[in-house]
């Protein structure tokens, strides 16, 4: 750290830390302390825009069915068009603006676009075109080729990378939810031993009930993270051998993870 | 035949062998356990939830204090997602750094792991041992963090400290000393009779069951599965580094001893490594931004720790705190396959089942 | 019957070294330079800027400031100062963000205490803290 930014920052503190009473102070960095500090102003104007982008949940459904039917073209643009607010990251990403190298996303395909077109090409050959909402590449995750599913193929998307041939995804490395506030989100990582392949697949799920096909029946691994996403975020799944509270115990209220959960003592 | 009656005893959660507080419930029927139900949670402090509302830098002295045998490793997965999102390349200099101490930190974990595990079958000595070398390690990482076990070493974007000085030198000398000791504990137990016949072909899978069960680290590679991270996706330097994947045969106990011993002896070698190839200085922090922010989007990344696949999960909408964090924590995964391996069991076999598995409770309950 | 043999001539071998035990409640055990201990303060250098209490990831540091008793100096002086040990993970954060280094490490890490009260440290206190203070921050 250079002097001139220390000198900077303590200008600014003593600005807006100056003359707070002890308890004033305490309570400012409480809130200091919450999700989205810093500038009190600045952070309610991206509040804002976070709810008035989240006010259309529907935009997401609308375009991708056409999309999904050249794969190549599926795999640029629905991410740019059909995010909801916190995932709708490589949007931005691409704007030339933001940290990750833009000419990147613009004009090379990534390494990981071969195996992502024959993974599309095979889940259209079985279940048709309409299996999946999207599909990308993350190049902000080391370039791992990304499948959004329904919430109605989910379990039959899944089986099929699970069995397979040329696909053959026989290791679950990670499953977990999300709250993203207007939805539940899904998100798993498989890994494939016999051809050394990795994938992430998501599936979008309703917030209000969120519920879900079990896949258990595909990985065992999957049963305790399941347990944690249904006791920390609420989400059912359906079919699960041994659906319970793994962490917190039966009697806990609230899901922790949701964004709108508070706690019931403040003071712990 | 002597007609049994069906039996529920609770192991834990306060019990010497459970190595933190982790509880389980048996049905014994006689001296065969017919079923088991690991009840964890006790030690469930949040570290996702609290996450939330941390900057990156201060979430790394809580991954501390998830796997707390091997924090080394839990600081690096956390530094490398976001370093990962942001695209900063690392100077060589902190990297080498990174990976020593994350070697060392591997070598101290199996070595707690080697001690506790024959405490637990009833061999005092070797625990003792195992903790004198620990202590070495835990020296060593002491003087080069300020931490005995809560490091806070790691930085996104490079390490707090440089080496302090002679500190590459005690190292070094540490290398032949700990292999001499290694091959000591071979003669100490890997002869010892009443110790193979504890673990050979107890708590026996296959292959397809560990992956079915997502196991990783020396419990997947005990039954032959040959998979490191550090080899097959490399991460860090570790494709500048000559070592063996340590695998086992069967599946058993005894396999997944000689995985972790093996390992030590791997991790040597990449101490070793790592000296003829360093720079004798450089940079210990790459250009960073002072306040750390990931790019708006999704990472999710994973990385062998002593215990297996460690992954960080990231969702950021481009603010200083994570949107939402995800640990994937390997004894988490690993302990599922707990109850089948029990099933059936003899009482006597449990311990050495549960120690074989090789937990640690900070990390399992997150 | 070979093994075991072995086995306890490594033991025996073992029972000749040396002792590397620490004799610990009647001698210090000596921890190095960087260890990360108990914080000393100094007031006189600290400038109110409220970065430690910002970085803090457990919020156990409160200050307050207050004017600088010469009326011609704009800046403030520090008021009170405390620290809640029952909390502080001694991360070093504080030490690492710290412009003036008012607030540094020492290789102290006595803590233990009869009343939960005992570790809530003040100014003074954290001012009189002033053994094995660390060099480097």
């Amino acid at each position: 750290m250079t002097d001139k930014d220390k000198s900077q920052e303590t200008d600014s503190v003593h600005k807006d830390g100056g003359d707070h009473s002890e308890s004033e102070r305490q309570q400012r960095d409480h809130e200091a302390d919450k999700p989205s500090s810093g500038p009190p102003d600045k952070q309610d104007s991206q509040n804002e825009n976070a709810a008035t982008d989240s006010e259309n949940p529907n935009k997401p459904q609308t375009p991708h069915p056409t999309e999904e039917t050249n794969p190549k073209k599926a795999t640029e643009k629905p991410v740019s068009s059909e995010k909801s607010p916190p995932d709708d990251k490589p949007k931005r990403k691409s704007s030339p603006s933001s940290k990750s190298a833009p000419e990147k996303t613009e004009e090379e395909p990534s390494y990981n676009q071969p195996l992502l077109d024959q993974y599309l090409s095979i889940i259209e050959k079985d279940l048709g075109s309409m299996a999946l909402e999207a599909a990308y590449i993350n190049r902000l995750s080391k370039h791992v080729p990304t499948l959004v599913a329904h919430d109605h193929t989910y379990f039959q998307v899944a089986k099929l990378l699970r069995y397979h041939p040329a696909l053959s995804f026989n290791y679950l490395s990670e499953l977990h939810g999300t709250d993203l506030k207007t939805h539940m989100e899904v998100y798993l990582h498989l890994h494939s031993f016999e051809h050394h392949h990795s994938l992430a697949l998501k599936v979008k799920i309703e917030r209000d009930n969120p519920e879900l096909e079990t896949v258990t029946s595909l990985w065992e691994g999957a049963n305790w993270p399941e347990c944690e996403a249904y006791d920390l975020l609420g989400i059912h799944f359906i079919n699960h051998p041994n659906l319970k509270r793994i962490f917190l115990g039966e009697e806990w209220e609230g899901y922790p993870l949701r964004k709108d959960y508070e706690a019931y003592d403040e003071e712990v | 035949m002597l007609r049994t009656e069906e039996m529920l005893l609770n192991v834990g959660p306060q019990h010497p062998s459970t190595h933190g507080v982790f509880r389980l419930v048996i049905k014994i029927d006689g001296e065969i356990i017919k079923e088991a139900t690991p009840v964890i949670g006790y030690l469930h402090r949040g570290t996702e939830k609290l996450a939330e509302d941390l900057t990156y830098t201060q979430i790394i002295p809580y991954t501390d204090r998830m796997d707390y045998l091997a924090a080394m490793t839990n600081n690096y997965v956390l530094c490398h997602a976001v370093e990962t999102m942001m695209g900063v390349e690392l100077p060589d200099y902190a990297e080498y750094l990174r990976v020593l101490a994350m070697e060392l930190g591997r070598i101290a974990s199996h070595l707690v792991w080697f001690g506790t595990y024959l405490l637990d079958i009833g061999a005092v000595s070797p625990f003792l041992y195992a903790f004198r070398e620990r202590e070495r390690i835990i020296n060593l990482l002491n003087e080069l963090s300020g931490g005995r076990l809560t490091f806070n070493y790691m930085r996104v974007g490079g390490v707090k400290w440089d080496a302090p000085g002679g500190w590459f030198d005690r190292v070094q000398e540490f290398v032949p000393y700990m292999r001499e000791q290694l091959a000591g504990y071979h003669d100490l137990v890997g002869g010892n009779e009443i110790f193979l016949s504890r673990v050979k072909g107890v708590g026996v899978y296959s292959q397809e069951t560990a992956l079915q069960y997502s196991l990783s680290g020396a419990n997947l590679r005990c039954t032959g599965v040959d998979w490191d991270l550090r080899k097959h996706e490399p991460y860090s330097l570790y494709e500048r580094f000559d070592f063996k994947v340590i695998t086992g045969e069967t599946g058993d106990a005894w396999d997944r001893f000689k995985c972790r011993m093996g390992e030590i002896e791997e991790s040597l070698k990449i101490i070793e490594q790592t000296f003829d190839q360093m720079p004798a200085e450089g940079k210990t922090m790459a250009k960073v931004p002072r306040m750390i922010k990931a790019p708006p989007g999704e990472a999710y990344v994973r990385i062998e720790s002593p215990r297996g696949e460690i992954g960080c999960y990231i969702n950021s909408d481009g603010k200083k705190e994570p949107y939402r964090m995800k640990f994937r924590r390997p004894s988490f995964y690993n302990l599922q396959i707990l109850p089948k391996l029990l099933e059936g069991e003899n009482m006597a076999n449990l311990i050495t089942i549960l120690g074989g598995v090789d937990i640690v409770l900070g990390e399992v309950d997150g | 019957m070979r093994g075991l043999l072995k086995g306890l001539a490594y033991t025996l071998k073992n029972m000749k070294q040396e002792k590397i035990t620490y004799n610990y409640p009647e001698e210090p055990v000596p921890m190095p330079e960087r260890f990360r201990g108990i914080q000393k303060f100094y007031p006189e250098k600290c400038i109110v800027c409220n970065q430690c209490v910002n970085v803090c990831p457990t919020d156990c540091i409160s200050l307050t400031g207050k004017k600088h008793p010469d009326p011609d100096q704009k800046r403030k002086i520090i008021d009170t100062y405390d620290i809640n040990f029952e909390i502080c993970i001694l991360c070093d954060l504080c030490t690492e963000v710290c412009p003036t280094e008012a607030i540094v490490m020492t290789n102290n890490f006595e803590l233990a205490s009869y009343s939960r009260d005992d570790l809530f440290k003040n100014l003074e206190w954290l001012d009189e803290n002033e053994t094995n203070v660390r060099e480097e921050n």
